[in-house]
């Protein structure tokens, strides 16, 4: 399990930093917000939270060492849920009182949830990154993570339907249609797997340990690595395939 | 066909395009006009539905786009270069 875990993690790690790092560079080409707030999220949560995560359970780690990467996976993670926020927001909702709304509120939240659990230290070296104390504040973010990839994924599901009526009459790019439906599938299952991991936490699993949380957490990164590489570093067979699929 | 009913069966065909009237361009509106409409006129029992889609798309031929808004295709579209 850890050899798994380690490998799957390791693989999402490097392909999301690496589309972070070139989304971020799309940015500084471009300079438009969207490709800056889905690159930030990308990097932030692959390159830095999801390591930190990983790294807090490992043994012999020094309470220091624990309480380091502790603030950085927060800050980090809390960063990504962000830019994810106000992705969804900026790209889909520009105008909406409503999602403005929801955007501050998920915001607030997961800078709460960052405080709380940074506010609670490791016992000792070697304890649970995951101490019971912490338990409410990592559910929370949990939540607003659940909130994050859900709306993106509902939004783009959404814009996806409009998109291949548009390729239909040959006014849409059957890859950009595409990338729409690798997004919210990507959103809507990490969604579903961020619920269980939810429920994981509520029932004490100690979620950099335990074997369940650990799998579910394999199954999202699994899952980002593939839909990150196909929706934005598409390799040219599969962009012929997409195409091929359109003509028909 | 009054102009509510007109509107209503443009806003129809760009529906049916998944299009967006704050966002559709002049050559989209084209294939609209020439793809959709028709159709839709047709369902409301308008007589003369070839040359009130060609009046149409004459009139479509004096008007310029307007300044390009960011949408959701748009910011895709850049993501993957």
């Amino acid at each position: 399990m850890a050899l798994l875990v380690l490998v799957t993690v390791s693989l999402c790690s490097a392909v999301g930093t690496a589309i972070g790092a070139r989304l971020l560079l799309v940015a500084h080409r471009t300079r438009q917000l969207p490709e800056l707030l889905v690159g930030t999220a990308i990097f932030m949560y692959a390159g830095l939270a999801l390591p930190a995560l990983l790294s807090m359970g490992l043994p012999g780690i020094s309470l220091g060492a624990v309480r380091a990467l502790q603030l950085m996976q927060q800050t980090a993670n809390c960063a990504a849920v962000t830019a994810l926020v106000l992705f969804t927001w900026r790209v889909f909702r520009p105008e909406a009182a409503w999602a403005r709304l929801a955007s501050a509120v998920a915001i607030g939240l997961a800078l709460l949830a960052s405080w709380g659990s940074v506010s609670v230290a490791p016992q000792a070296p070697g304890a649970s990154a995951m101490p019971p104390q912490v338990r409410p504040w990592v559910s929370l973010m949990i939540a607003v993570w659940g909130f994050a990839f859900i709306w993106t994924g509902l939004e783009s599901l959404h814009f996806h339907a409009k998109m291949r009526r548009r390729v239909a009459l040959r006014l849409g790019d059957p890859l950009v249609c595409n990338r729409f439906l690798l997004w919210a599938v990507w959103g809507i299952a990490c969604c579903a797997l961020d619920l269980l991991n939810l429920g994981y936490n509520v029932a004490g699993l100690d979620l950099s340990r335990h074997p369940a949380p650990l799998l579910t957490i394999c199954a999202a990164t699994s899952l980002s690595s593939a839909v990150w590489y196909l929706a934005f570093f598409a390799p040219e067979s599969y962009e012929r395939l997409i195409a091929a699929r359109a003509r028909r | 066909m009054d102009r509510w009913a007109a509107k209503g069966a443009i806003q129809l065909a760009l529906m049916d395009a998944g299009l967006d009237a704050g966002g559709v361009t002049v050559a989209e509106m084209q294939v609209v006009v020439t793809e959709l409409l028709p159709r839709q006129l047709e369902t409301q029992k308008v007589s003369g539905v070839t040359a009130v889609c060609d009046k149409i798309r004459v009139a479509l031929k004096l008007v310029g786009d307007g300044p390009a808004k960011d949408s959701p295709d748009r910011v895709f579209l850049r993501l993957g270069r």
